[in-house]
């Protein structure tokens, strides 16, 4: 065959993964730079993701090419268990899965996340995500004298 | 297929390694803002007022452009505290459909002391993107008013002076300088004022049309579509006022669906709704029979023949029919209720269920006209998606933001 069939990546940290072209095919960032490039053997730095997040978007690319067969109901819970993850985690995956641009991985991590926030007032939402909240209380007062019916 | 190989790489270092025993904190405020809009893309509105109270970093602007999930109307229950009266409350309730078996209601406001005193005896009008228009009737001087439940912004208009304005419309949200306020009053049966308030000039005009030809009977409807409000009338005729030319026209269209009904049907005993769907105007006549069952025409103008020709079928489609009315376009959410039309009327107190799936049903017995029933207790509970309203509070149907 004319092309490798095997890519090489490398994360932010420096950890190598050899992968199938096909498994990394599934990223449009490595598409591109595949398409424009077609590097033969050369490694292909992943700068924005580090191995620990790499593995785990390569294990989702892997499971996705290979179950394409097996029906929805399987690959709906293998899914769902995917992104039953620590919230740190989930945050690592969208922007890796944004940076290596797959649709369908985004799409999976934003229905997680959404799923996190239904029902949940602003300060659980802070709470669970460990974010702060850097509205003065005149700002939060505005929120619910506007929109009062949404926080009751 | 092989197994990807894990190479690890020896000089990776130690200090990453003890890194991942600590709790980990990510800047979740930082988030790139397509990412929070395909976030906020699947939550409803509740949900998704609450996500842009939690940091800055999160509050979008309401007008970014994110897709709407809530493709259903909710429900808004109010009552005006009137100061003349013994009812010592002003009250607005909203209420979402009912997604997964919820079905939530939020209080916009309560308040047993003052209440809105100045919304009191106000009529609604027409609504659209969330705002309510208002009609008041104060001392022979009209005034028309916004209000959006969800935000609880008022916007008053300056004064009309005209006569008690029965129809009237808007183009958009209040918020846009492009919005107008379409305000139609027929002077005789040849003679129609159409009031047009420019949001951006903040100026009532008046444009007049006589009707030269065939009277313009009484004024049945009016509506808006793609830069156009519309005036139907039992004439048939079909006034329309265009935004960008500022121009009023006169069209007589025909309709031979309705060629066999007793002319007195139209002036005492139906009711019309002019409606935009995925780019038809649609015109609904519902006729109200001392039988106990209605007749309902749903109508699609025919632009190229000036005719409304009936439409059997809703393709999906969903209508909601009553002091404001909606149709909503095919998919997604809407399969629970699709082909059917919900109704609500003053003095008509609960929702009622058409479905147009039995058109050819009735068709094929040799009816011309649609009959339909109030949908049977327990049955088609899917469609069972509005609940039943109070009697001392007005309802009505509004888009949520």
């Amino acid at each position: 065959m004319a092309f490798t069939k095997k890519v090489t990546l490398k994360s932010s940290d420096g950890e190598l993964f050899i992968i199938d072209r096909a498994v990394a095919l599934q990223s449009r960032t490595i598409q591109y730079v595949l398409e424009d490039t077609n590097p033969v053997d050369a490694i292909i730095p992943v700068p924005a993701v580090d191995a620990r997040t790499l593995s785990k978007v390569l294990e989702y690319c892997k499971k996705h090419l290979i179950d394409l067969n097996t029906d929805f109901e399987d690959y709906s819970k293998w899914d769902k268990d995917f992104v039953d993850a620590e919230v740190w985690m989930l945050y690592d995956l969208i922007m890796a899965a944004d940076y290596l641009h797959i649709p369908p991985l985004i799409d999976l991590i934003c229905d997680k996340i959404a799923s996190m926030f239904k029902g949940q007032t602003p300060d659980k939402i802070r709470e669970i995500f460990n974010i702060d909240n850097d509205f003065s209380k005149e700002e939060e007062e505005d929120f619910k004298k506007k929109s009062g019916w949404a926080f009751k | 297929m092989m197994p990807a190989l894990k190479v690890r790489n020896p000089e990776r270092k130690n200090v990453e390694e003890s890194h991942m025993d600590e709790i980990e904190t990510r800047p979740w405020s930082d988030l790139p803002q397509d990412l929070i809009v395909s976030i906020m893309e699947r939550l409803y509105v509740a949900d998704r007022v609450r996500l842009r109270a939690v940091c800055k970093g999160w509050h979008l602007q309401p007008n970014r452009g994110i897709k709407a999930i809530d493709k259903l109307p909710w429900t808004m229950e109010y009552k005006w505290r009137n100061p003349k009266s013994m009812s010592f409350w002003s009250v607005c309730k909203l209420y979402e459909p009912l997604h997964h078996n919820r079905r939530l209601s939020y209080m916009v406001e309560k308040d047993r002391i003052r209440g809105r005193k100045n919304f009191a005896n106000a009529e609604v009008r027409a609504s659209r993107y969330s705002w309510v228009l208002f009609y008041k009737d104060d001392c022979w001087e009209g005034k028309f008013f916004f209000f959006n439940p969800f935000t609880k912004e008022v916007i008053f208009l300056p004064i009309l002076e005209s006569p008690v304005s029965e129809f009237a419309t808007f183009s958009l949200a209040p918020t846009s300088p492009d919005c107008f306020v379409f305000v139609p009053y027929l002077r005789n049966c040849n003679k129609i004022s159409i009031n047009i308030y420019s949001h951006a000039d903040k100026t009532w005009k008046t444009h007049d049309l006589v009707a030269n030809d065939h009277p313009l009977g009484t004024l049945k409807a009016v509506g808006y579509m793609e830069g156009t409000f519309y005036c139907h009338f039992c004439s048939f005729q079909l006034a329309a006022f265009n935004i960008a030319d500022q121009e009023v026209s006169l069209v007589m269209t025909t309709c031979p669906a309705l060629d066999h009904l007793d002319d007195s049907l139209f002036y005492y005993l139906s009711r019309s709704y002019l409606l935009e769907c995925d780019g038809d105007l649609l015109l609904v006549y519902l006729l109200e029979s001392f039988l106990c069952w209605h007749q309902l025409y749903v109508l699609k103008l025919d632009w190229s023949r000036n005719e409304w020709v009936r439409v059997s079928r809703l393709g999906g489609r969903a209508m909601f029919l009553g002091e404001t009315s909606f149709c909503v376009s095919a998919g997604g959410e809407t399969e629970i209720i699709a082909n059917r039309i919900y109704y609500h009327h003053d003095g008509v107190p609960e929702f009622q269920t058409l479905d147009l799936c039995s058109f050819d049903e009735y068709d094929s017995q040799g009816h011309d006209y649609l009959t339909w029933e109030k949908e049977k207790k327990g049955e088609a509970g899917n469609a069972k998606i509005y609940g039943c309203c109070r009697k001392s509070l007005k309802t009505i149907w509004i888009q949520p933001p």
